[in-house]
């Protein structure tokens, strides 16, 4: 499961940021990949419907996925979200 | 035309390093840059794209290693957009505009028109108009009777100035723009269904046969200083009281400044943006572009409005707004999450509905 999840996360932040997946670091931050904060939160949409998930997000701190936040640790939130959703 | 980095470095205001004799022609992107350019990379991430163009001179971040650049001579700037300013300005051309009037130009009778002025090919200048020292002004621009504009004014072609407007110094106008002409302002002998729709919400609009009459626009428009107007922007003159345009502020292209307005110091008002009649703005108000202002609205200082922002009701200082209608950002953003999110919670309502109904044993 996890790493198409994976493929699938990657792949949506790289089609909003204009770069090929292979291009998306996990410790980069959206602003490093040129995601200001309006794009990340279409980023975030795409994802959420992707996965019909409700990713809790507020761009003003680093609570939920933020702007604060590297690729690589909303990445780990996405996975829980989905386990979670696979659990019920 | 060769400047040394000394030059341009006492231009800026900043330190340089290396050969301070070394001369560019011009400014450049790093990538692009010949051995004669001056390369403009004054952030880390530009470090990469210096080594694959030819610069032997640039502008840099604060504090970045120049000589392992492989450059001969730098120049250090700690806030870049702020430099670019200078940059551009030092190496800017200004548009030919020799000093004289030109033989085609006609010139109303006591028009005032102080020294060092440049009079383009076609102007038409109306009568009693004053011009302050060292205006530029390009060809077919027309200026109406009595307005007066301030000192060092840099009209571009095609700008038409209508009668009596006042217009403060450094004022710039780009080609096509329009200052003073007459308010979009009709009224109807009874009651008009516009004003029923707007007391009742749309709830209770009585149509009626009415023709519109037109409120003459009695006023004019007052700009203060260091104003510049973008290309096919528009301000109208003001009915009984002038439209006001405070000094510092910038209308980008195709702006419509409705009448009365009033917008205070260094406004920024991005293209496409229309400002309704009788708005008022506070100091300092960003209005990005494609926004509306409705009428009679008051923004307070130091509001901004996000791109296609539609402001509809009144602003306090401060707030950052966007979406339409518009509100505070944060709110605007969990609204459309609310709208993106909908589609998902309808399913799960219908879910969740088939889940009770089976429950309660299919009633």
């Amino acid at each position: 499961m996890s790493a198409s999840v994976r493929n699938t996360v990657l792949s949506l932040i790289a089609e909003q940021a204009f770069l090929d997946p292979s291009e998306i670091r996990l410790d980069a931050l959206p602003e490093e990949l040129g995601l200001d904060s309006l794009s990340m939160v279409e980023a975030i949409f795409t994802i959420e419907e992707a996965f019909d998930i409700s990713i809790p997000f507020d761009t003003q701190t680093a609570e939920g996925a933020s702007n604060q936040k590297n690729i690589g640790a909303l990445l780990a939130q996405i996975e829980a979200l989905v386990g979670e959703k696979a659990e019920i | 035309m060769a400047y040394t980095i000394r030059e341009i470095a006492d231009a800026l205001g900043a330190e340089a390093s290396g050969d301070q004799e070394f001369q560019i022609r011009r400014p450049s992107e790093p990538s692009r840059a010949g051995a004669e350019d001056l390369a403009l990379a004054m952030d880390p991430s530009y470090g990469p794209a210096l080594a694959q163009g030819q610069a032997r001179a640039a502008v840099l971040w604060d504090g970045a290693d120049w000589q392992s650049l492989g450059l001969t001579a730098a120049i250090f700037v700690s806030r870049p957009r702020f430099a670019m300013s200078h940059i551009t300005n030092f190496f800017a051309v200004p548009p030919d505009m020799p000093v004289g009037i030109h033989p085609t130009a006609i010139i109303g009778p006591d028009a005032e028109i102080a020294e060092g002025a440049s009079i383009g090919a076609y102007c038409v200048i109306g009568a009693g108009v004053r011009i302050g020292p060292n205006a530029r002004i390009g060809s077919q621009v027309t200026i109406a009777e009595q307005t007066s504009i301030g000192a060092d004014c840099l009209l571009y072609s095609g700008v038409r100035i209508g009668s009596f407007v006042t217009i403060g110094d450094r004022f710039a106008a780009h080609f096509n723009a329009v200052i003073g002409s007459d308010g979009f302002s009709y009224v109807t002998p009874e009651k008009s269904a516009v004003e029923d729709a707007r007391a009742t919400l749309g709830k209770a609009v009585e149509f009626r046969d009415q023709t519109w009459h037109r409120i003459a626009s009695v006023a004019s428009v007052v700009i203060g200083d260091d104003v510049e107007i973008g290309a096919n922007s528009s301000i109208d003159k003001g009915t009984v009281a002038s439209t006001r345009i405070g000094s510092g502020t910038k209308l980008d292209n195709q702006c419509q400044i409705g009448h009365n307005v009033v917008t205070g110091r260094d406004c920024l008002i991005c293209g496409h943006t229309g400002v309704a009649g009788s708005a008022v703005l506070g100091d300092r108000v960003v209005l990005g572009g494609q926004s509306g202002v409705a009428d009679h609205v008051t923004l307070g200082s130091d509001v901004i409005a996000g791109g296609a922002s539609a402001i509809l009701s009144n602003v306090p200082g401060g707030r950052v707004v966007m979406g339409y209608p518009a509100v505070k950002m944060d709110q605007n953003i969990e609204n459309y999450k609310m709208v993106r999110r909908l589609p998902r919670l309808v399913r799960k309502v219908a879910e969740l509905e088939e889940a009770v109904k089976n429950l309660s044993g299919k009633s």
